[in-house]
């Protein structure tokens, strides 16, 4: 097996683009809301597999003061951004 | 120095251990004969929403609501009593719910949304997520060893 078409495989490749922008996002969310007030008032219950993936993952993107309600306020507000105002944009249309 | 070359993580299988009631994962692994590197490629689900691709196949924003409005179709209930607890601003509750209000799914619930979207997440960055916890260890490591 030759180790060169492993290196440059795809999906090494987009591992790599994945991991620059998972941080790329947790440095966009520590610039607008890491140094102002957190309000996380409203509690929901989410399923433990996940929320011990999501301990993990937020320890090592952000270390100690990276917590895992942080990690949900970077997620929500990315897929937000993303979905919500396509959704919110299709409905008023129509 | 030899045993540090030798070493294998896998992030999957150290997840697995801590929960060995849970059904393990099917993924593919990528060994690289040279620095002797595991990566764990999960197996990806068809039922991500990805705009780029929606928008190739069928050109406009419906279209893309239309593969947003499929993904969440395929929406899972996850035992309540067994979750965790966890906080989100106020402003993503009303947001959310907002949003949930105009899909007009009496079935989708704010707690299942936040699950998918979160679920969905971890599944995209699980490969990324794999790398920086291998970079954690290390550095980690590196600093026992200093302190050694």
């Amino acid at each position: 097996m030759k180790t060169n078409d492993v290196n440059s495989s795809p999906a090494l490749a987009e591992s790599e683009e994945n991991r620059s922008r998972l941080k790329e996002m947790y440095q966009n969310w520590l610039k607008e809301k890491g140094n102002k007030e957190k309000n996380y008032e409203v509690p929901y219950l989410i399923s433990s597999e996940l929320y011990h993936a999501m301990e993990v993952a937020a320890y090592a993107l952000g270390g100690e003061n990276f917590k895992v309600e942080d990690y949900l306020d970077m997620i929500l507000e990315n897929h937000l951004k993303k979905f919500g105002n396509l959704i919110e944009n299709a409905n008023s249309n129509k | 120095m030899a045993d540090k070359n030798d070493y294998v993580f896998n992030a999957e299988e150290a997840i697995n251990s801590l929960r060995p009631d849970t059904p393990k994962r099917q993924s593919r692994v990528i060994r690289s004969e040279e620095s002797h590197e595991t990566i764990t490629a999960p197996l990806r689900s068809e039922t991500t929403p990805n705009p780029k691709k929606s928008s190739e196949k069928r050109s406009g924003k419906n279209a893309q609501v239309d593969e947003y409005m499929e993904w969440l179709k395929g929406k899972t209930d996850f035992n309540t009593r067994a979750g965790k607890s966890c906080n989100i601003r106020n402003r993503y509750h009303y947001r959310i719910a907002k949003f949930i209000g105009l899909l007009g799914d009496k079935n989708l619930s704010i707690s299942t949304y936040i699950d998918m979207v979160l679920g969905e997440h971890l599944k995209k960055y699980e490969e990324a997520m794999d790398a920086v916890m291998k970079q954690k260890f290390d550095e980690m490591q590196e600093l026992i060893n200093t302190e050694k």
